[in-house]
């Protein structure tokens, strides 16, 4: 059967023109890696017009993050069962997903991936019904749609699938329908969403999935993908910068769990925020929300599950760089940190774009990409996330410089001395003058072979600056014998963070004698709520 | 030939003690505003007296601008008392509104008076510098337009640098964009600010005062040629930190004065009551 289909597939190639009536998941990756690549070439234009719902001018950004991931994923999957790759564009989608309009695809894809389910091919209609289930589904998972957005755009394709099918069986013609629906519906987003209108816009999600079918259309028809052809590239949209508003934030996770229930998540998050996305399945879910306070989510998927792939970044600082900014202007300048610990997110979220640790190189990769900056510092704030960073530092597109911070208060050290008036290297260089600064000491859990079994024991390793000090028993006994190695006494600030399982009387414990032992230092207790490190404490 | 001119300015300049009388200033004074109360910049109130009622009342202390009817007042009794060639210098247009109330006040003697009105880009000491020069070359005889041209040949060369305690109160002033606010207040960490263009700018943070003191002495140390300093600060007695600055910097430059002085009301609705910072004239090398 698969061999009938790929000499099928080879005809495409070797006779133009020539109907195709059934296609198969090769040819729905060609598809999409045009798409990508289209949406690639006209990337800014999508930034641009972003005014909704947060005009911080990376819808481009976002979709185009989306859609790489999702190709990532395809391109692992071995055979071309149209079910397995929609499958895994899908799957890359969700885990990859950037931003509302880049998790709103997700599902578009997800919907996408549910029709076509089982099939090794695909015809006409069966494409038109999975794309019918992508539009709803995208629809379905969006708190509050609205209409004039990338989701009218996905149903006019849909649509438009659903009538060219009935009497067209050939791909390319299909297709061209579809393409020429979304453009008509993208044209009239400004009519169903003021916003747009006001600003002499269209969606900006909406013109990204147009994008993304326009260039399907161009690799069905051969068409050259190299040029970003006549479409004129609008100006920034320009808007007033509220200055009295409170600061936003972007934030993205991931929970792993058991048994996680999607409906019961989005209700408890509704309060908190909007923009609200929750996807996924029931051991994994993507959450995609817009919040004053990003503390609230993330504690809320702590509680119910594991949370990893956290990505905050602050909306407002963003979008009022962009309306003051040339876009991507030589002058930029941005910060991504990777943290260990809820209470550190609060530390580094205003000024950084934050990422959860651990991290791989793919997650700092696309964080990078997606800072509206072309000069990039990383704060690994732990050594092996250093190493990690390392190869940033070639990237031809942004001049990336690793600030070598090894632990979370070398990593807020850094970030306090840092100024956006300065350029990467100059701010690379002070950030790492006042990190060297900074003692750390790291009081962390021991884990101990028992019986065989890995288990977390009562007892403590001690480091400071990353070299094992001492061992005890006790936290706090380890952590004064630390701070009296290391002379604390001629310090005139200890911080004190508390990790997740230090137990109030622990810290008490050590607060009361810190504060006996050392009269003269100022005392700063602040919760890091770091795993597997009962205590970090700096010295400044 | 032409005629003397009257120089005004507002109460956040700041002046030694009988400089106002000697050099013959006109001060148009802010108001404060402690809850119900109302008092006037510099002269019903100190920064420690003003901060003590605002710790007892729990209330922010709040800043406003004479009204133009102030102004008015005080450029016509000039008009009918002095002369007609007034010269106004204010506090930074970005900080208050004064230099707008001043324009206003100036418009209801168009073409009786000349009156140029300046923006000084600054406030304080800075003001104070700015207010006295013009004041002594007004003395010698200079007309408006030299003494114009000699203050704004002066104003690129006052800097304002100071740490805070806390952003509370430049947040509050919403001088400060609100994405700019540092790191939340929940670490102790002291912004490192900076006067530029008459708008207050964060440089940099640091979390310790020696840190910070340390901060401003580099940027001290990068000045060749020192014409003019001071050390501000929220007491009338000199702070321990302000007193630490003052010795380290005048083992560096030995030749050179570093008085401490009182940082008027006004600045402190704006930065706080517990900023340490120094301003600095740069000697002009014409």
């Amino acid at each position: 059967m698969s061999a009938r289909h790929s000499s099928q597939v080879l005809q495409v190639f070797e006779i133009e023109n020539d109907p195709v009536f059934r296609s198969d998941g090769a040819e729905l990756g060609h598809l999409f890696r045009a798409g990508t690549r289209w949406l690639e070439l006209h990337v800014q234009h999508v930034n641009n017009i972003n005014v909704f719902p947060v005009a911080d001018g990376d819808t481009g950004v976002n979709m185009l993050l989306t859609m790489q991931a999702a190709l990532e994923t395809a391109e692992q999957v071995a055979g071309r069962e149209a079910g397995r790759v929609a499958e895994a564009l899908a799957q890359g989608a969700l885990m990859g997903g950037r931003g509302n309009s880049g998790v709103i695809l997700s599902q578009f894809l997800q919907g996408l991936a549910a029709g076509l389910a089982g099939k090794s091919a695909f015809t006409s209609s069966e494409l038109a019904a999975a794309l019918r289930l992508g539009a709803n589904q995208a629809w379905l998972n969006v708190i509050d749609p609205v209409e004039g957005t990338i989701l009218t755009v996905a149903r006019a394709a849909a649509e438009a699938a659903e009538v060219s099918s009935r009497t067209e069986p050939d791909l390319t013609v299909l297709w061209t329908a579809i393409v020429s629906a979304m453009r008509a519906a993208q044209a009239a987003t400004p009519q169903l969403l003021p916003l747009l209108r006001d600003a002499g816009v269209t969606d900006s999600g909406g013109q990204g999935l147009l994008y993304i079918f326009e260039g399907g259309l161009r690799y069905l028809r051969r068409e050259p993908m190299d040029t970003p052809g006549s479409i004129a590239v609008a100006a920034p949209v320009r808007y007033p910068s509220g200055e009295s508003s409170q600061a936003y934030y972007d934030v993205q996770f991931l929970i792993k769990g058991d048994r996680l229930d999607l409906d019961d998540i989005r209700t408890r998050l509704a309060s908190l925020g909007e923009s609200i996305l929750v996807v996924g399945t029931e051991q994994l879910v993507r959450v995609h929300i817009h919040v004053a306070d990003p503390q609230a989510p993330l504690r809320l998927g702590a509680k119910i599950g594991t949370v990893s792939q956290v990505v905050v970044e602050n909306l407002t600082r963003q979008a009022e760089f962009f309306s003051q900014q040339p876009v991507d202007g030589p002058s930029a300048v941005a910060v991504v940190a990777v943290v260990a610990g809820l209470g550190f997110v609060e530390v580094f979220q205003k000024e950084c774009l934050v990422l959860g640790y651990p991290v791989d190189v793919d997650d700092l990769l696309r964080a990078v990409q997606q800072v509206r900056a072309n000069q990039v510092l990383i704060l690994p704030n732990d050594r092996d996330t250093i190493s990690i960073a390392q190869p940033l530092e070639a990237l031809p597109q942004k001049a990336v410089r690793i600030v070598p911070t090894q632990t979370m208060p070398q990593g807020i050290a850094a970030l306090l001395s840092f100024n956006e008036r300065f350029d990467a290297d100059v701010n690379a260089r002070r950030m790492a003058e006042a990190a060297r600064q900074v003692r750390t000491i790291e009081v962390r859990d021991r884990v101990t072979q028992l019986n065989g079994h890995s288990r977390l024991h009562r007892d403590v390793t001690v480091w400071c600056d990353g070299r094992l000090l001492c061992v005890g028993s006790n936290p706090v006994t380890a952590a004064l014998e630390a701070l009296a190695q290391v002379e604390a006494e001629n310090y005139e600030l200890i911080t004190l963070y508390p990790g997740q399982n230090s137990g109030r009387d622990l810290v008490e414990m050590l607060t009361a004698e810190i504060q006996i032992h050392y009269p003269d230092a100022e005392l700063d207790v602040f919760a890091g709520e770091q795993a597997h490190v009962y205590f970090i404490i700096s010295l400044e | 030939m032409s005629q003397k001119v009257a120089i005004v300015t507002d109460s956040t300049a700041y002046f030694e003690p009988g400089e106002v009388k000697e050099l013959g200033i006109h001060v148009v004074p802010l108001k404060i505003r402690l809850g119900n109360e109302k008092l006037l910049d510099g002269l019903s109130t100190d920064t420690e007296e003003l901060f003590r009622k605002a710790g007892l009342s729990g209330q922010f202390p709040i800043s406003y601008p004479p009204d133009p009817a102030e102004f008015e007042q005080v450029y016509a009794e000039i008009h009918r008392e002095e002369t007609d060639q007034i010269l106004s210098i204010h506090i930074s247009g970005h900080l208050s509104d004064t230099i707008h109330r001043a324009r206003a006040g100036a418009e209801a003697l168009m073409g009786r008076c000349s009156i140029m009105i300046v923006d000084s880009m600054t406030t304080s000491v800075g003001l104070g510098i700015l207010v006295k020069a013009a004041a002594r070359a007004a003395r010698e005889g200079a007309s408006l337009d030299d003494i114009v041209r000699l203050v704004r040949g002066m104003l690129p060369h006052i800097y304002l640098i100071f740490y805070v305690e806390t952003m509370d109160y430049l947040e509050r002033s919403g001088r400060i964009g609100k994405a700019q606010a540092v790191l939340g207040s929940m670490l102790s960490i002291k912004p490192i600010l900076f006067m530029e263009d008459g708008d207050i700018i964060p440089l940099e943070k640091v979390r310790t005062t020696e840190k910070a003191l340390e901060k401003l002495f580099e940027f001290v140390a990068e000045f060749d040629n020192l014409e003019q300093t001071a050390i501000i600060q929220r007491s009338k007695q000199p702070s321990k930190e302000a007193k630490l600055l003052k010795e380290r910097l005048e083992q560096s430059f030995p030749k050179l004065q570093f008085p401490i002085i009182q940082y008027g009301p006004d600045l402190a609705t704006r930065i706080g009551p517990n900023a340490v910072g120094i301003v600095v004239y740069e000697g002009m090398s014409f």
